[in-house]
């Protein structure tokens, strides 16, 4: 059975837009999504159907993996691609990698994407906060002044 | 039906998905965890559905100075700081006494109230408060609570920079710096930070043994048992000391368990490190008299510790010595 997993040379991952990535099985590991897949099917090639990622954001992960699978980039290399990574993203970006590390079922990636979604809302107003996250505010002014003086001490 | 579904599909061709307002409420709730302090609160005014959101965070964080920020600075500018360490003091034995509440124990209220109505699963919390909330046992009753949340780690750190230095009596100074910790504290968190505080706690053997690391930052152990409590901690794998002071100065580790520990910013007259199963000792500024400074872990790979820290020991308080 081992041997048999270990023959898997490689994985085609199909896009929501029908884009198609050819990955190698270390690519993929954190992906527990995907491994269970392989997991069950027991071939030589997989191809396997991602219905909820998009090709872009598809590709933008691969491109993490990769880095971070890499056993001869080093800690510092990789923490540099990762601050770069971030930076080069807009938020609409982020939120999709979100909830396509959650779909993928990557743990520390969706870390990394939460935390950089922290960093942007923090220290930031209210409006900035619901403008970020397209949130139509539901509150009548009369609600939000009395929610806001409910939880006084945690605003300044 | 068919419609909306062609909709979806046309949507999907166009890359337009609107994903972000379905934001699943565990994402959500993933993100804000991660917010500093008690920016998770504010985000309840963002809309209905995230009113309570924050409530289901990991992780609380509470500045006891920052939450009733006007009332409590107005408080303590116009109060003197000696009756109210005495006050609280008297509060830790009539809890309930109408006449010895203050806003300090307002705000100590509210963050237990807080941690009552989480919903969580909370997991870790840290939490940097007035030496009243020491006196009072507050600060105590706070961590007895994070346990029976479940909590795996909590941060605790005494705000010292205002006015303890101020209190002339010794006794009011030293129960707002004193935390009398059940030792049930040291066995059911896992990570446990400390900072600016003196402690006693009385151990007991715990079969069920949980904590994992134990880092102390200007902490005094007052109690002649730290070697106790380290050997009734039969999990610990990480100490961290850092400005740290023990009882006649002198500090013995012996824990099998431990596998790693940290000694920062020490004077101490006497260290024993004896712990069997110690694979790395990280030490920086320590002073010791040489033949006193002791580490014998038998499995230590002294190579970390030469490659990444310094090593000074100075003797006679002359020379000093580079490793």
């Amino acid at each position: 059975m081992a041997a048999e997993k270990s023959s898997i040379k490689i994985i085609t991952l199909i896009a929501a837009d029908g884009s198609v990535f050819e990955v190698e099985p270390n690519i993929v590991k954190e992906m527990k999504t995907v491994q269970s897949y392989i997991d069950e099917l027991d071939q030589n090639t997989v191809s396997i159907p991602l219905p909820n990622v998009f090709g872009n954001d598809l590709a933008m992960i691969i491109e993490y993996c990769k880095k971070h699978a890499s056993e001869e980039e080093t800690k510092e290399a990789k923490e540099e691609f990762d601050f770069e990574f971030v930076k080069r993203m807009k938020s609409d970006d982020k939120l999709r990698l979100l909830q396509a590390a959650s779909y993928l079922n990557m743990e520390s990636f969706l870390q990394f994407m939460a935390k950089a979604i922290a960093a942007e809302i923090e220290n930031q107003s209210v409006e900035f906060v619901r403008d970020y996250f397209q949130i139509e505010s539901d509150f009548t002014p009369e609600e939000e002044a009395e929610l806001r003086k409910e939880n006084e001490w945690a605003f300044k | 039906m068919r419609e909306e579904k062609l909709k979806k599909v046309k949507a999907i061709e166009k890359d337009e998905v609107d994903l972000i307002s379905d934001l699943p409420d565990v994402l959500v709730a993933c993100i804000i965890s991660l917010l500093p302090g008690m920016e998770i609160v504010r985000t309840s005014v963002l809309s209905h559905r995230w009113k309570t959101m924050w409530k289901y965070s990991s992780h609380l964080s509470f500045d006891q100075k920052q939450m009733l920020k006007s009332w409590i600075e107005f408080y303590i500018q116009n109060s003197n700081s000696s009756s109210r360490i005495a006050m609280a003091m008297r509060r830790k034995i009539d809890p309930k006494a109408e006449e010895l509440m203050d806003t300090i124990s307002e705000a100590a209220i509210l963050i237990k109230s807080i941690m009552e109505n989480h919903i969580g699963p909370l997991k870790s919390c840290s939490i940097q408060h007035l030496p009243e909330s020491c006196a009072s046992g507050d600060a105590v009753e706070w961590m007895k609570k994070l346990l029976n949340l479940g909590v795996i780690k909590v941060s605790m750190e005494l705000e010292l920079r205002y006015y303890l230095h101020e209190i002339t009596d010794s006794d009011l100074r030293k129960a707002g710096r004193t935390l009398d910790l059940p030792f049930e504290i040291f066995s059911n968190f896992e990570i446990i930070e400390l900072k600016n505080y003196h402690f006693t706690t009385i151990p007991f053997p715990n079969p069920s043994q949980v904590l994992k690391t134990l880092i102390l930052n200007n902490v005094r152990i007052i109690s002649n048992n730290f070697q106790g409590i380290l050997s009734h901690c039969s999990s610990l794998e990480d100490l961290i000391l850092d400005q740290c002071k023990f009882f006649e100065d002198e500090l013995k580790i012996d824990s099998p368990s431990l596998k790693y520990v940290k000694m920062y910013n020490l004077n101490i007259r006497k260290i024993l490190v004896f712990a069997a199963n110690v694979e790395v000792i990280e030490i920086d500024s320590v002073i010791c008299n040489h033949k006193d400074l002791v580490l014998q872990p038998p499995k230590l790979y002294y190579y970390y510790y030469y490659y990444y820290y310094y090593l000074y020991i100075i003797f006679n308080g002359q020379s000093c010595i580079k490793l």
